[in-house]
């Protein structure tokens, strides 16, 4: 009978990947914080170089959450664990995106606005995303029963995700009909971005890619590992009862 | 004096072993704060007309806590003696058992509302505008989605620990664009909007696209949720 | 079968055929756990249902129709009086409009059908759930102590109401701790012990029309 320390190590792949998003991490700042020109001082000068790093998070952010949505349909047809896995990995990584954004942008926000925070319509849904897929890790760990938790996340992560476009265009629609503080517009289109400044975004978001995947790996591997841990524990049990 | 703090020394051991209460009310309390940002707009925006936005803000945040506490308690009923048992054994569709389950939600609704909004008219002097039939238009539409979403979270909450604090958690989110519409909609009616000025601010589609995509979202999960 | 670290139900392997079944064993050894598992209100770990041949699942409302069960909770509507809650069950089974009022009859009950369930006597509670269980007319009956919190002239109502029920193609399983009792009617027995099947075997034989009941669960 195996044991818990036999554990498999890490596979090179794994390692690999991490170097790999590493890497890219590095190439990405050189090129954004050198490449890339500075942009007008209406857009905060240097400090819009965060958008570089704000962007990019929001995309893996809604990645993630489409996972979640995919894994959570798919565990609740074959019910099978990894899918479930899959899910409760995802929502994690994509609560840690979408804090990046939240954070990112009244950082940008404070200099250039004025405030810390404005209810403009990308900022509002992305805020209310965030706190959905907060309930669904309150949901997961207040579920009085191991069984059911994926069952009833998953119905969450599915919900959730229906509602991200809803959201999203009604926060928009009621933006318009009540506009304050300056337009947002998105600082890193349309005013002047030439091969530099694109270079430097599509590195950081390849590198943003690359830190997901990885980050996603290694928390898949560790939920393996658990399971695999209990499965070990409960045929010890059974095996003591005979 | 020590005895009352060795006793509420006690339940604080017992929060930070279980930690079921002090997290979920963080987010609860993030969740509500979201809500009541948009229930209180800022003055520069509404103008003149912002007496009527949080009049309507008031509304419906009422409608909104009162219900999902009440879409908890029905919940209850089932637990009591093992009735959640008898239930799931009768050969009926999960899907109806939602749709029966969001009925007799939506008549706790709608009685509700129909107490709270003449009574509200009365004392805080709300002028509806005589639009009557525009009135009854949005708060139909604006219930249907509203328990769609409550009844099947309010089943989903009911199988956890720290219910009362999940189901607003969950639902408060997922129901801002109810949520948004009926205030729009109800602060137009108040400054005196008729039916056909309504349907022209676009809430209407949004209204009916949630509602759609929530009840059939609720009748095809409300199995996943139950089982 | 296992629930967390707990082995409750462990290689069983029953056919259950027409008739009463009695399901004994001391307390902990699983009875309940194999009623909630036939009946469908939990998965097993392992292993499959099979009626007549062809497997079920309680996700088939096919299935659900042909089955009552009654738990340790009465499984009744507390609020709701005796016959509305047998006139409820009656209606989602399908049953007869007249059942509900035979059934009152056949377990002493009509004295207190515009009772709240939730008023009743540990005693009227257990009989009202036998009633619930009965409701349907199923083909499957699952009972866990239908016997419990009874005297003696209220068992003998319970024992009359399964032999009323007893039909061929009939299958029942009811776990008791009063074997005396339900051994002076049932068919078989099965005797279960930590999870285990122990000893099973018919009392009478049968020489109807078999129609097997198989579940199998492994661990």
């Amino acid at each position: 009978m195996a044991t818990a320390s036999e554990l498999r190590p890490r596979p090179a792949g794994l390692d690999a990947l991490g170097a790999a998003a590493v890497a890219s991490v590095a190439a990405a700042l050189l090129l954004v914080f050198f490449v890339a020109r500075e942009a007008d001082v209406t857009m905060g000068g240097q400090l819009q170089r965060i958008f570089y790093f704000h962007v990019p998070s929001a995309w893996i952010a809604y990645l993630s959450f489409a996972i979640v949505f995919l894994a959570s349909i798919a565990y609740l047809r074959t019910g099978a664990g990894r899918w479930d896995l899959l899910a409760h990995a995802a929502a994690e990584i994509g609560i840690v995106f979408t804090t990046l954004v939240l954070i990112t942008g009244p950082i940008w926000a404070r200099p250039v606005w004025g405030t810390w925070w404005q209810w403009d319509a990308r900022l509002t849904s992305t805020l209310v995303l965030w706190l959905t897929y907060i309930g669904y890790l309150f949901l997961r760990s207040l579920a009085s029963d191991e069984a059911t938790v994926g069952r009833l996340a998953a119905v969450v992560g599915i919900v959730g995700f229906l509602d991200v476009p809803i959201v999203h265009f009604s926060v928009q629609w009621w933006r318009t009909l009540h506009p304050s503080g300056p337009t947002v517009a998105n600082p890193t289109t349309g005013s002047g971005l030439g091969t530099p400044e694109l270079t430097a975004f599509f590195a950081s978001l390849l590198a943003f890619t690359l830190l997901f995947c990885w980050l996603l790996s290694l928390r898949l591997r560790i939920g393996r590992l658990a399971q695999r841990v209990e499965l070990e524990e409960i045929e010890r049990a059974a095996a003591e009862t005979r | 004096m020590t005895k009352t703090m060795w006793l509420a020394a006690k339940d604080l051991r017992i929060e930070m072993r279980a930690r079921d209460t002090l997290a979920p009310m963080l987010g609860f309390a993030a969740t509500v704060a979201l809500v009541l940002a948009f229930a209180l707009p800022e003055a520069s925006s509404a103008g003149d007309d912002v007496v009527s936005y949080v009049q309507a803000g008031f509304m419906w945040v009422t409608v909104l806590f009162a219900g999902l506490i009440g879409f908890g308690r029905t919940f209850e009923v089932e637990r009591a003696e093992g009735a959640l048992d008898s239930l799931l054994l009768v050969p009926v569709d999960r899907s109806a058992l939602f749709v029966s389950k969001a009925l007799s939600n939506l008549a706790f609704i709608v009685v509700l509302e129909t107490v709270l909004l003449p009574l509200s008219a009365l004392l805080f002097a709300y002028d509806l505008g005589g639009s009557w039939g525009a009135l009854v238009a949005v708060v139909a539409l604006v219930d249907v989605g509203f328990v769609a979403v409550g009844t099947l979270y309010a089943a989903l909450a009911a199988q956890t620990r720290s219910r009362e604090l999940l189901l607003p958690l969950l639902a408060l989110p997922a129901l801002i664009p109810v949520f948004i519409a009926a205030l729009e909609l109800t602060a137009d009616l108040l400054l005196g909007a008729g039916f056909d000025a309504l349907a022209a601010r676009g809430w209407f589609g949004i209204l009916v696209a949630f509602d759609v995509v929530f009840v059939t979202a609720g009748a095809v999960l409300f199995d996943a949720v139950l089982d | 079968m296992r629930f967390g670290r707990t082995v409750a139900l462990d290689g069983i392997e029953l056919t259950l055929e027409e008739g009463i079944t009695g399901l004994f064993g001391p307390n902990g050894s699983g009875k309940s756990t194999l009623l909630r598992a036939v009946a469908g209100l939990v998965r097993p770990s392992q292993g499959r249902i099979t009626f007549e041949g062809a497997p079920v699942a309680a996700a088939d409302e096919g299935w659900r129709r042909l089955v009552g069960y009654a738990g340790h909770e009465s499984g009744l509507y507390p609020n709701l009086t005796v016959s509305e809650n047998l006139e409820l069950f009656g209606r989602l089974y399908g049953s007869n409009p007249a059942r509900p009022a035979s059934l009152l009859s056949q377990l002493g009950l009509e004295g207190r059908s515009k009772t709240l369930a939730g008023e009743l006597s540990a005693g009227l509670k257990r009989r009202a759930a036998v009633a619930r269980a009965l409701v349907g007319e199923p083909r499957l009956l699952l009972l866990d102590e239908p016997y419990a919190n009874l005297d003696d002239d209220s068992a003998a109502l319970v024992t009359e109401a399964l032999v009323a029920w007893r039909e061929p193609g009939r299958s029942a399983l009811i776990a008791t701790h009063g074997a005396r009792k339900l051994k002076a009617f049932a068919d078989a027995g099965v005797i279960l012990r930590r999870g285990r099947i122990v000893t099973q075997g018919r009392y009478r034989d049968s020489s109807q029309q078999r129609r097997p009941f198989h579940e199998t669960a492994t661990p």
